[in-house]
Formats: structure tokens, C-alpha cells, sequence
């Protein structure tokens, strides 16, 4: 009710102001400093700045709904994803352009209940995994290794890795191994890998757009990226506030999270945000040779099946 | 005046060394008084460092001498220096004590 | 009153101070002790709590537990039976209090070929009706959620960890789970039963063994079920808690709570010194108290605040106290430094001040008196010493006279003669000796030296004087006279006292000297020309030594212009600080420098001063008697 209250009010400024360019965000997930660089880029006006109007819609990630459902269906302009999870999308007919690569370093991990000593240890085991997507990383990791695995969906995996339900549990290391630790006490190093570890350092969350809003409203949309990153700038030079900032926006959405686990989210994801190649938080694009080898690792695993054209996603 | 009397069976070695004088005389007395009550058959006296005497002092040696003849002993003084050997010669008690 | 001047109060205060260290020690000693028995007193005291707390929330989980176990067959029986399903739930809610929401709730596809097939029975967060639904569908995919999935890989009942239920009861809710089974053992379902949060924190609160104790549960993944900040439950787990607290002992704690154990552990809870006692449910929680020792110790402090306090006051008065009787005692001595003072003055006959005890005081007024009596009698004998000095003194002056006037004085100034002598004692009366006499032309005289100083020497100066006086004018030969003087010395003379004699006869016509030397120095020969010479005499032997010693004269024959000079070893033996004695050279190197012509007065006299300028006003240690003869 009050979220549909939200959003009427919202519409309603967005009317009262019509030299204002009004963009519907949806991050990929629920309120969580995942998505700190935004909340502080609308928090602190850079938005506004820019003359945009930015509405900040997080639907995505509940059991009901992704984002990129969302967008497909044109309910939002700008989401968050992975660069995985847009190729494949793509391939479906689904043209969404990489307009930021704020990830530059793979954060997928796999935490287990016994010694990864090797990615055969993973053979034959119980692995939760997000019901939702997330996982053709370790796809890729599986088939590259010959693994074969039972998958076991969750929502929230912790208490399934924590009763012991599962053997391992699939999770990225800004997020569910964070919470891992917070309930266990700690895993210990030799219990977890990250993928990127294997040579699977695929780049993740990025800003996209569908082809056809970006003919539209490209001059928005690079205000909306600029603006964007100058918030992720100065969270990473304002990290407490940003993280007051965060924490608002989560208390509007009840979750259940505490700030001691956002905190440790925010610096791992500023973290993940350095490009190891240049040693600097950049958002340089996605390498092509990056783009071409994931696409060609994907097709032989048989999660994509055509070559798609990075000049057409990339840019 | 100083005084090492050792025994010597019956035997009395005297050691004197420094003056004796009248400042000194009687604590002389004091100091050879075991040699008059004794009953030494021989008192020998090593003068060789024996710088002065008064003719106090020349008493002191007659009383011990006198003392001495008196048991039958006998006195002997012996390496005297000769300016002290002198005072014996000119006052003659050269002939009274046996000076070696 | 300064302490440095107070004898009491600063015996006082050292005794205030032992007392009062050892009292502080006392106290520390009582104090650690008692707080180490407090101590353990109350974590018995927390942890028998702790247990009573567990045992009643085992009570409450088993009874939700029997409401669900065992329903297996209930179902399977009744499986074309919706209606019933839906009423087992509504059973299960309604015959329990403890019980907010109950679902039966079936495999993807198993019911009826239905994806979703749930009946759910649940009291509503707010209007507290029961209501009952069929809750799974697209947008509640329950098989995938931790209340069905996790028992249901687990193959066993299991309760879940707080959670937020989205799907009917609306509020923070942990579910008891328990897989139903067919016949064959293959599970087609999960029966649950929920518990709200809620009530397990207001009942949670309850359970205070102190003013400001807390409890707390803590599920499987560290998350709190129930905690006295309700904005920790469902967020927080105890490990951020744990890291906010920046203590590495909540975290072991933490570690402990979820594996299962019972413990004690001593902790810092937001800056505060706490322990926490925890212990594991039946249901995989942990429960915790935390109690803080300033609680457990707040009467103590109460206790010890006063107890300082005590102290304080006690050792004040005892100062009061000590000051009070130490000075009553000290008292005394105060007084007795006072007639120690009044003495000092002078006033010897000072009262002291009696005492009463028979102690050290008493001895120090004894000492007191004694040296008060010590002092007058002293006093007394040093006046009447004083008196009898001072009459020996002028006995002795009057000695000094008298012998002085032995000695003649009336020298002869002829024109074939000048004779002088001189005889300066080295004390009051001396030993030493002249004697003169002219008859016609010759002329007597002699020096001596009595062996010794002082008043035996000056009596057997005496005798000797007399003697020679006697003899000498007999006008016997010069061995003659000797032998007689000596045997009139020798005569009773059992001290050894001697004395050493040069005598002479001089023919003042002829200028034959007779002499005789009885062991004296040898005497100064100067010739008309000046030349000085000792003469060489024979010693013979020193007078009054032994009877009938034979004694032997001598003759010279004496140029008109000779003079001799005779002295005794006071003048040889005259020496400086430094030790040196005037000596036999000086003499004769003086003597060579004399004009034969010089009256004999003061020839003696200029010998006296050269001796005196010698020793430089060192002390004259022995008599000094000089005598000029001159045959002119």
C-alpha cells in the first residue's frame, strides 16, 4: 500500500515537472548496499543536477519478479545486471546495451560444509543456488570441470547451508558469504574458492538500457551513467554516509539486514569495483577479447548457442 | 720509642727503634718493665734503630741494668748508632753496660 | 604544630599509618576474597536460572512439537478429504496457545496433481482471528523456502530459523517442521507449526537474575530469535554484535552458542564488565544471559563505600587519640629537656621532674639526676683541683725562686777573668746546675745536668750543689772532689738519678786548668786566636752512679785569651719542629766565630739566642745552661 502510495506520489511529481526527464532505476535486488552509488547519487542531487528525475523502483529481486523482466516489458528504463545474465537474455531477443560496467571483478563464490582442495571435491554434491539466475558462472565452472551437480534452489541460503541441508552453497562474496560468516562464525579459507580464481573472472553488475530507450533518450542516459558514477565516486570517499544512506533506503523496505553485513557488503563491492588491470576503480568497459572469450566458453557449455556482437552491447 | 720484646727460651730479644726521649721516657719504663720483673738470664738489645736518648732515657737503662746484675742476668746492647753510642761514651755508661 | 617538631604527633602518625595500612590490607584481602565468592555465587546463581529459563522453553517447544509429531497417518488417511486437511490446521492453531499458524503443506504435483497444495491455519498479527487458506501459489513458492525445503532434504523435523512470513501470519515467526511420510517412508509433505517471536521475546524478558541482566536466543545461523532490542531480531546475528562490541571473547562466545555448548564467559557488553551464561536448546538454539558485575556488585560497593568511610573516620580518631596519650606520656621528656636546657644555662641545681612509672623514663631521669649529681660533684672537685693547682703553682714558682737563688749570681769581671753563666729550666724548676768561686786566684766551677727534668731533678740539683759547695771548698785535688761528690750522691740514691759534671780549677796566674769530667758533653776550648775546639776529656763516669768510682783529673795549660764555654746537651740537643738538633757542629761553628775578647755575659747570651733562633720558638724540651769562662 504505501509502496503504491510511493509511486502514485512520484508519478505525480514527475507530471508537476515536466522539464525534468523522469527515469524509472531498477537495481537487480533488493535495497542493499550492492546498489550504494546510486542511492547516494539521488541522496546527494547529482540526478537532479543532471535535470534528471530519478525514480528508484526495487521490485526486482523479490520471488515474483527480475528486472530484467521488468525492462523487457518496458516497466522500467534502467536496470542493473550481470554481463552473463544479459547475454544470455540477448540471445532471446532481448537487446539490452551495457551502458556502465561498474564490476570489474567476478565475486561468485562456493562455500562448502567440507575442504575445496580441488573442483572435483564438487562433484556429486547438494549446491543451493539462487532460484533466480545468477549461477552460469559456475555453469561454465562445472563444465569446464565435469562436475555434475545437484542444484538445489533457494531464495535465502543461508539456514539451508547452515542446517546442513545443502553440501555447498553457491554465493557471491558481497552478499551471502558475508552473511555465511556472520552466522557461522566464520568459513574457514580452505571450505570456500572464488571463482575468479579459476580463470572465470567475468565482470558482473553493470547499467543497461533496451536498444530502443537508448535511441530514444540517449542524451539521458548519459547523464544518468555520469551521474551514477559520480555517486559510486563518492561513496567510495564517503563510505559511513553512504552507508547511512543505504541504511534508509533499506529501512523504507523492511528488510532484514543489520548494519555491520552492509557495511561489509559496501567495501566488498567497492572492492570488486577495481580493475585489476589498471589498479583503479575506472568502469572501464568490458574488454572485447573478455567479451569474445565468455561468449565462446558460454557456447561450448551450451548455455549460449550464437555469437553475439559486442560493438552491439558494449558501448 | 718503640719496644718488640721476643723470647727466646731464656732468651730476651729486645727490638728498639726511634728516640727515646723525655716526652716518651716513661712509657719506655712501662714498655721494658717485663724485662725488669722477668726472669730473662739474657736480654739482647737490637739498638741498630734507635735514633736518640736523653740522659732520661741513660736512667732507664741503668735501672735495667742494676736490675738485670741484680738477678745474675745479663744485658747486652748491641748495633748502637754512633752518635747514640756517643751520649754512652761521654756520660760512661759505655762502662757500666755492655754495648757490642 | 609542625610534625617535625612534635615528637607525639609524628609517633602518631607512624603508628596511624601501620594501623591504617594493615587495616587497607585487611580490607583489600576481605574484598578479594568476598568478590571471588560473589562471583561465583552469582554464575552459580545465572547459570541455575539459565537452566530454569532452557527447561520451560523446552517445555513450550515440545508441547508445539507433540501438537505436529505423529500426524502422518492422521493425513494420509484423510487425503480426499480437503475440508478435514483444512480443519487439522485450524485444530492444531486453536488446541494450542503457544501455536500462531499451522500448515499441511504438499510435494510440487503430489496433491491432486497440484503444484501448490497448502492448507494454512493462522491467528492474524493484528485482529488476532483465526483465519485458514490455501497458501502456496506462483508468488509463494514454498518448496523452495527453508520451512519446507530444509526438512525435507534433511529428511527429519526441523525448526527454522527466525523469518519474516510473507506468506499469512504476517510477523517475525520461527516453524517447527516435521516431514510426513507414507507408508513407505518417502515424504509427501511437510506438517508445521509457527511460534511468533513475539512472545518468545516478552517472555524472554522476563528472565532478569539482575536490575539490568538480559537474555537472548540465538538460532542455528547466529540471527537472534528473541533479544531485549527488538530491532536486533531477524537483523542481527550475534557475530555483528559481536564485531560492533570489538571484543574477540563475545565472538568466542558466538562460536560456542552455535556449536551446541553450555558455558560461562566473562566479557566487556558495551564497555561494561559482564559474563554471559548460555546453554543449547533441544531445538538447536542457544540461550543466553549476560549479567553485569557492577549489578552483582552494586551492594558491595555499597558495603565498601562504607567501610572507607569507617576507615577514614577510625584512623582520624585514632590519631586524635594516639597524639593525645603519646604527648600525655612523652610529657616527661619534654620536661626533662627543659632542665637539660636550665642546666645548660648553668644552673646545675636545676629541679628535675619526678615520674611515676618504673620504665625507660624512669631511667632517663635517673640518668638525668646522676649526671646532675656527677656534674655539681665534678664541679666541687674541680674547684678545690683549681685551688690546689694553682697553690702547687706558686709552690712551685716559689721552688723556682729558691733554686734560682742557689745559683750565684754575682760573676766575677777581674782583669784576668770574665766569667758568666746563665741556666734557663725547661719548666718551672730544672735540673740542670752552675756553681762559681774565686778564692785568691783560682777560680772554681763546674756545670751539671741531672738525668730528668722538673722538681726530682731540681732536688738532686739541690743535693748536688750543696755537695760540690761543700767539697769544692776543701781544696782537694779536682779527682778528689769528684769521687767525694759522687759518693755523697750515690749515698741513698736508689731512683738511678745521676747527673753529668764537667768541674774545673783554673789558676787565673798560671793558666793551669785542673779538670775533671764525670760523663758530661765535652766543654768548648777557644784559643786567643779564635780556633774552637771541643776538648777531649776522659768521660769517667756520670756522678752518683757507683760508690768509689775512680775518678781521674786532667790538666791544661791555658793561654792568656782562652776562653771555654761550657753547656749542657740543652744547648746540642735543642731542636727544631723538624726534628734537627742544634748539634755539635752548629756549636763549635758558632764558637769559631767569637771574639776572644767579648765579655762573657754576652758570649753566654749571643750562644742563648742562636739556640733560641734555632729552634724557632719550638718548645724547650730541656734545660739550657751555658757558662763563659775567659782568662784574660
Amino acid at each position: 500500500m504505501r509502496r503504491l502510495l510511493l509511486a502514485a506520489l512520484l508519478l505525480l511529481t514527475a507530471v508537476a515537472l515536466p522539464a525534468q526527464e523522469v527515469i524509472t532505476f531498477m537495481p537487480q535486488w533488493l535495497p542493499q548496499t550492492q546498489f550504494a552509488g546510486y542511492y547516494v547519487a539521488l541522496e546527494k542531487g547529482f540526478y537532479a543536477e543532471e535535470g534528471l528525475d530519478v525514480i528508484v523502483d526495487h521490485f526486482g529481486g523479490s520471488s515474483t519478479g527480475t528486472a530484467l523482466e521488468k525492462i523487457e516489458h518496458n516497466k522500467v528504463d534502467i536496470i542493473t545486471s550481470q554481463l552473463v545474465s544479459v547475454m544470455i537474455e540477448r540471445e532471446r531477443g532481448k537487446r539490452l546495451i551495457n551502458v556502465l560496467q561498474t564490476s570489474q571483478v567476478n565475486g561468485l563464490m562456493c562455500a562448502a560444509h567440507f575442504p575445496i582442495d580441488s573442483p572435483a571435491a564438487l562433484n556429486d554434491t547438494k549446491i543451493g543456488r539462487w532460484k533466480v539466475g545468477f549461477g552460469d558462472v559456475c555453469d561454465l565452472f562445472c563444465f569446464k570441470n565435469g562436475l555434475h551437480v545437484n542444484w538445489i534452489p533457494y531464495i535465502q541460503g543461508i539456514n539451508l547451508y547452515v542446517s546442513g541441508a545443502v553440501d555447498a552453497l553457491l554465493c557471491y562474496s558481497y552478499s551471502e558469504f558475508i552473511q555465511l560468516e556472520l552466522a557461522t562464525g566464520g568459513i574457514p579459507e580452505s571450505h570456500r574458492i572464488r571463482f575468479s580464481d579459476y580463470g572465470l573472472n567475468y565482470p558482473e553488475d553493470g547499467l543497461y538500457v533496451t536498444e530502443q530507450y537508448y535511441k530514444k533518450h540517449k542524451d539521458a542516459v548519459d547523464k544518468f551513467v555520469r551521474a551514477s558514477r559520480r555517486g559510486w565516486e563518492y561513496a567510495r570517499t564517503h563510505r559511513e554516509e553512504a552507508l547511512d544512506i543505504s541504511m534508509k533506503v533499506i529501512a523504507e523496505f523492511n528488510v532484514a539486514t543489520n548494519r555491520t553485513f552492509q557495511r561489509l557488503m559496501l567495501d566488498e563491492i567497492l572492492q570488486l569495483q577495481v580493475n585489476p588491470v589498471t589498479g583503479k576503480a575506472d568502469y572501464a568497459p568490458v574488454r572485447h577479447e573478455v567479451f569474445e572469450e565468455l561468449n565462446r566458453s558460454l557456447c561450448e557449455a551450451g548455455i549460449l548457442h550464437s555469437t553475439l556482437k559486442y560493438e552491439e552491447m558494449i558501448r | 720509642m718503640n719496644v718488640t720484646i721476643t723470647e727466646e727460651g731464656a732468651k730476651a730479644l729486645v727490638k728498639l727503634e726511634g728516640r727515646l726521649d723525655t716526652t716518651n721516657a716513661d712509657q719506655f719504663q712501662k714498655d721494658i718493665q717485663p724485662l725488669m720483673t722477668g726472669s730473662h738470664a739474657e736480654i739482647d738489645m737490637d739498638c741498630s734503630d734507635m735514633e736518640y736518648t736523653s740522659s732520661q732515657g741513660l736512667r732507664m737503662f741503668l735501672m735495667l741494668q742494676k736490675t738485670v746484675s741484680a738477678r745474675g742476668a745479663k744485658l747486652v746492647l748491641r748495633n748502637m748508632k754512633p752518635h747514640v753510642k756517643e751520649v754512652f761514651d761521654i756520660t760512661g755508661f759505655s762502662h757500666i753496660i755492655t754495648i757490642l | 604544630m609542625s610534625l617535625k617538631k612534635n615528637f607525639a604527633s609524628r609517633l602518631s602518625l607512624y603508628v596511624v599509618l601501620f594501623a591504617a595500612g594493615l587495616m587497607v590490607v585487611v580490607s583489600l584481602m576481605l574484598g578479594i576474597f568476598s568478590s571471588s565468592a560473589i562471583r561465583n555465587i552469582s554464575r552459580r546463581m545465572a547459570e541455575s536460572q539459565l537452566d530454569r529459563a532452557i527447561l520451560e522453553i523446552e517445555q513450550v517447544i515440545t508441547e508445539v512439537e507433540r501438537a505436529v509429531d505423529n500426524l502422518d497417518w492422521v493425513v494420509e488417511q484423510h487425503l480426499d478429504n480437503e475440508e478435514f486437511l483444512y480443519k487439522v490446521t485450524r485444530e492444531i492453531v486453536a488446541a494450542n496457545p503457544n501455536i500462531i499458524g499451522s500448515a499441511i503443506a504438499f510435494e510440487p504435483g503430489f496433491y491432486k496433481g497440484r503444484k501448490y497444495f497448502s492448507p494454512y491455519t493462522y491467528i492474524g498479527d493484528q485482529t488476532h482471528e483465526i483465519h485458514t487458506i490455501q497458501m502456496g501459489n506462483e508468488n509463494y513458492d514454498y518448496p523452495i523456502l527453508d520451512w519446507y525445503q530444509i526438512p525435507k532434504l534433511l529428511e527429519k523435523p526441523y525448526w527454522s530459523d527466525p523469518y519474516f512470513d510473507d506468506g499469512g501470519g504476517g510477523q517475525a515467526m520461527s516453524t517447527y517442521s516435521m516431514p510426513l511420510r507414507d507408508a513407505d517412508g518417502h515424504i509427501f509433505g511437510i506438517i508445521t507449526a509457527d511460534i511468533s517471536l513475539a512472545w518468545l521475546s516478552r517472555w524472554m524478558s522476563g528472565i532478569k537474575p539482575y536490575a539490568n541482566s538480559y537474555s537472548m536466543l540465538v538460532g542455528r545461523n547466529g540471527s537472534f530469535i528473541a533479544h531485549p532490542d527488538s530491532s536486533k531480531v531477524l537483523n542481527e546475528t550475534i557475530f555483528t554484535v559481536a564485531m560492533e562490541l570489538a571484543d574477540t571473547t563475545a565472538f568466542d562466545i558466538g562460536k560456542a552458542m552455535l556449536a551446541g555448548k553450555k558455558g560461562m564467559q566473562r566479557f566487556v557488553d558495551k564497555g561494561q564488565d559482564s559474563f554471559m551464561v548460555y546453554g543449547p536448546i533441544s531445538n538447536g538454539w542457544s540461550m543466553g544471559i549476560v549479567n553485569l558485575y557492577a549489578d552483582i556488585f552494586r551492594h558491595v560497593r555499597h558495603f565498601n563505600m562504607f567501610l572507607a568511610a569507617l576507615l577514614f573516620l577510625g584512623t582520624i580518631a585514632m590519631f586524635i587519640g594516639c597524639r593525645r596519650t603519646i604527648g600525655q606520656l612523652t610529657m616527661p621528656i619534654v620536661e626533662f629537656s627543659n632542665s637539660a636546657m636550665t642546666m645548660a644555662k648553668g644552673n646545675f641545681k636545676a629541679v628535675i621532674p619526678e615520674v611515676e612509672t618504673k620504665d625507660e623514663l624512669m631511667k632517663l631521669r635517673n640518668s638525668l639526676s646522676y649526671m646532675q649529681q656527677s656534674i655539681n660533684e665534678y664541679i666541687v672537685e674541680l674547684k678545690s683541683t683549681t685551688a690546689s693547682n694553682e697553690r702547687y703553682e706558686s709552690e712551685l714558682n716559689i721552688a723556682r725562686d729558691i733554686q734560682m737563688s742557689m745559683l750565684p749570681k754575682d760573676f766575677p769581671e777581674r782583669d784576668d777573668l770574665s766569667l758568666f753563666a746563665m741556666v734557663q729550666p725547661a719548666k718551672e724548676v730544672g735540673g740542670d746546675l752552675y756553681d762559681f768561686h774565686v778564692v785568691g786566684d783560682v777560680v772554681f766551677f763546674l756545670v751539671g745536668d741531672v738525668s730528668g727534668k722538673g722538681v726530682p731533678a731540681s732536688l738532686f740539683m739541690a743535693i748536688a750543689r750543696a755537695a760540690f759547695r761543700f767539697i769544692g771548698a776543701l781544696g782537694l785535688p779536682m779527682h778528689e772532689v769528684m769521687r767525694r761528690v759522687n759518693d755523697c750522691l750515690c749515698d741513698g740514691n736508689t731512683n738511678g738519678m745521676f747527673v753529668t759534671i764537667f768541674a774545673g780549677r783554673l789558676d787565673l796566674k798560671t793558666g793551669r786548668l785542673d779538670y775533671c769530667n764525670a760523663g758530661h758533653n765535652p766543654i768548648v776550648v777557644i784559643g786567643p786566636d779564635g780556633k774552637a775546639s771541643y776538648l777531649k776529656a776522659k768521660p769517667n763516669l756520670a756522678a752518683g752512679l757507683f760508690e768509689d768510682f775512680p775518678y781521674e783529673d786532667e790538666t791544661l795549660q791555658l793561654e792568656r785569651g782562652t776562653r771555654l764555654v761550657l753547656y749542657t746537651d740543652g744547648v746540642t740537643e735543642a731542636e727544631r719542629a723538624d726534628k734537627q738538633q742544634y748539634g755539635e757542629d752548629r756549636l763549635l761553628e758558632w764558637a769559631g766565630r767569637q771574639n776572644p775578647q767579648t765579655a762573657s755575659n754576652l758570649v753566654a747570651a749571643d750562644l742563648f739566642n742562636q739556640v733560641k733562633h734555632f729552634t724557632k720558638g719550638a718548645d724547650q724540651n730541656d734545660d739550657i745552661t751555658i757558662m763563659s769562662v775567659l782568662l784574660k
